[in-house]
C-alpha cells in the first residue's frame, strides 16, 4: 500500500499537510504487530519481504494468546537472524512502549 | 491537478515504445448524452428523459469524490471536434494507439447500465453499450477489442446478453465491476461466469461500481486520494470472494482479471489466504485447494497503475511471485494516471518476459494468440 500512496504524488494538493511521502511516515510513527503473520511458508522469501520493509524496526513481537491462532511453540516464523528477533522481541517493543523499562 | 503527458522527441523513445503492445484497459466515452439512443428502443429513451437512472448509490454520474481532472481524464485528451476525453476514434488513433503501437486495445466502457436499480433499464442499456462499442470502435478499427457489459445484478439478464454475443469476435471479455451490492464470488453473480466459460470469455473486474458500498472495509473515507488506494482494497475483498465461494471449483475454466487495482498486494493476500486457510478449510470444504494455486491458475493482472517501488528489485520479486505469464500492460488511456508504455517496465527485463508482459499473456488470455 505504501507504495501505492507515493505514486499519487500527483493529488499532493488535496491534503497538502501530508508532508512526506507515506512510506516514510509509515517508517517513523507507525508499527506492526507480528501475529498473525501473513507470511510466505519458505524462510528466504520472508526474508526478502523483510528487505522490502527497508526497515527492522516496524515489527512487534506478539501471540494474540489465549486465541487459536497462536498454537504450539512456533511463535516466530523460521529463517529471521538472530539480530532480527532480538529487534523484534525486545528492543522495538522497548523503543516503543515509553514506559517499559528492563531490569538492570 | 493538470497533469499533462509532455511531447517527447523520438530519440527519448526507447525500443520497447515502439515494439507492438497490447493495452488492456482503454476508456471510450460517448461523444453526446444520446449517442446510445439508436441502439436503445424508444421506451428506453423515454424512460430516461422521465425517470433518468435509479442507481444503488447516489452521485453514480458524477463520482463519489470529485476529481479535479475534468472525467478523471487527461487535459491532452480533449478531442479537437469537441466532446469529452476517449469520444474521438481518429483523435484515439492519433495520440494513442499508432505512436505507442498498439495493436490489441481492451475497451472497457465504465458508465453503462451497471449498478442501476432498475433491471430492465440495466440490460437494455449495457446491451446498447456492446452495440454501440462495434458500431463507434471496433467495426472501424480491428485493433480495438471489446468487453461485453452486463446488467451485474440481474445473473439470467446478464447471462443472456453474454450467450447473445458469445461468437462475437468483436469482444474478448465480459466486463464487472469490484463494487457490487455484495462481493463477486456470491452466488447471485454464478450466471455470469457460467455463461463466460461457457462462451470461453474471461470476466475483467475493473475498479469502480455502483453497488453502493464504500471503497474501504470500515467507511467513507475524505478524499480522492484514499479512494485512489483504496481500489486494491475492494479488489482483494472480490478475490478472496470468488477463491473462497469455490467459483474457481465450480467453473475450471473460467480466467479472470484484475484490471486498474494494482498487484503488489496479491502474494501477501495469497499467502494469508493459504495460512488461514490451513486451519480453517473445514468450513469452506468446496475450497479443496490452497487459495494461492486458484489465484495462481485463474487470474490475471493488469499493470496500471504500475507499482513503482523505491527499488527496483523489489518489483522483480513480486512480479516473480505473482508471475510473468500473468500481466497484462495496460494505459488508462485517456484518464489522468496514465502509465506510459515506453516508461513502465525497468531495465535489466529479458526480452521473453518483456514480450509476455507487453503482448503476450494479453492475446493468450484473450484468445488471440
Amino acid at each position: 500500500m505504501c507504495e501505492r500512496v507515493p505514486r499519487h504524488g500527483a493529488q499532493r494538493m488535496e491534503t497538502p499537510w501530508v508532508d512526506r511521502a507515506p512510506l516514510e511516515i509509515v517508517r517513523s510513527n507507525i508499527r506492526f504487530s507480528l501475529q498473525p503473520i501473513d507470511a510466505p511458508p519458505e524462510p528466504d522469501v520472508l526474508n526478502r519481504l523483510f528487505d522490502h520493509m527497508q526497515s527492522d524496526e516496524l515489527l512487534l513481537f506478539s501471540t494474540d494468546y489465549p486465541h487459536w491462532q497462536f498454537e504450539g511453540n512456533a511463535a516466530l516464523p523460521d529463517g529471521l537472524s538472530s539480530d532480527l528477533v532480538r529487534k523484534i522481541m525486545i528492543d522495538n517493543p522497548l523503543a516503543t512502549y515509553g514506559r517499559l523499562k528492563v531490569a538492570a | 491537478m493538470n497533469i499533462q503527458v509532455r511531447e517527447r522527441p523520438e530519440a527519448a523513445s526507447s525500443v520497447a515504445a515502439k515494439a507492438a503492445i497490447a493495452d488492456c484497459d482503454i476508456h471510450p466515452a460517448r461523444a453526446t448524452k444520446t449517442e446510445l439512443y439508436p441502439f436503445l428502443a424508444r421506451r428506453w429513451h423515454e424512460h430516461l428523459e422521465i425517470y433518468d437512472k435509479h442507481p444503488y448509490q447516489g452521485m453514480m454520474e458524477g463520482p463519489p469524490y470529485p476529481k479535479a481532472q475534468p472525467n478523471a481524464s487527461r487535459r491532452d485528451a480533449y478531442p479537437p471536434e469537441g466532446g469529452p476525453q476517449g469520444s474521438s476514434l481518429s483523435f484515439m488513433q492519433k495520440q494513442h494507439l499508432d505512436p505507442n503501437n498498439v495493436v490489441l486495445g481492451v475497451l472497457n466502457p465504465l458508465n453503462t447500465g451497471q449498478g442501476i436499480r432498475n433491471h430492465d433499464l440495466a440490460a437494455a442499456i449495457c446491451s446498447a453499450i456492446n452495440d454501440w462499442q462495434i458500431d463507434k470502435w471496433t467495426g472501424k478499427d480491428s485493433r480495438l477489442k471489446g468487453s461485453i457489459v452486463v446488467a451485474n445484478e440481474d445473473g439470467p439478464s446478464a447471462a443472456k446478453e453474454i450467450r447473445k454475443r458469445a461468437g462475437d469476435k468483436n469482444f474478448v471479455q465480459v466486463l464487472l465491476l469490484s463494487r457490487n451490492v455484495e462481493p463477486l464470488g456470491q452466488r447471485r453473480y454464478w450466471p455470469i461466469y457460467e455463461a463466460a466459460q461457457e462462451a470461453g470469455l474471461p470476466v475483467g473486474v475493473h475498479a469502480f461500481g455502483f453497488g453502493g458500498n464504500p471503497i474501504t472495509a470500515s467507511g467513507w473515507p475524505s478524499f480522492y486520494i484514499e479512494e485512489m488506494v483504496g481500489h486494491s482494497q475492494c479488489q482483494q475483498t472480490v478475490l478472496a470472494s470468488l477463491v473462497l465461494e469455490g467459483v474457481f471449483e465450480r467453473f475450471p475454466k473460467l480466467n479472470m482479471v484484475m484490471i486498474e487495482a494494482g498487484f503488489g498486494w496479491a502474494p501477501s493476500l495469497a499467502w494469508r489466504l493459504d495460512t488461514v486457510w490451513q486451519r480453517l478449510r473445514s468450513e469452506v470444504p468446496h475450497v479443496k485447494r490452497p487459495p494461492s494455486e486458484y489465484i495462481r491458475d485463474h487470474i490475471y493482472w493488469t499493470t496500471q497503475p504500475m507499482e513503482d517501488p523505491e527499488r527496483r528489485d523489489h518489483l522483480f520479486d513480486v512480479i516473480e511471485w505473482i508471475g510473468w505469464d500473468k500481466l497484462l500492460f495496460a494505459t488508462d488511456y485517456p484518464h489522468w494516471d496514465f502509465d506510459d508504455p515506453s516508461r513502465v517496465l525497468p531495465a535489466g527485463v529479458n526480452d521473453a518476459n518483456r514480450e509476455a508482459f507487453y503482448l503476450g499473456n494479453a492475446k493468450k488470455v484473450y484468445g488471440l494468440a
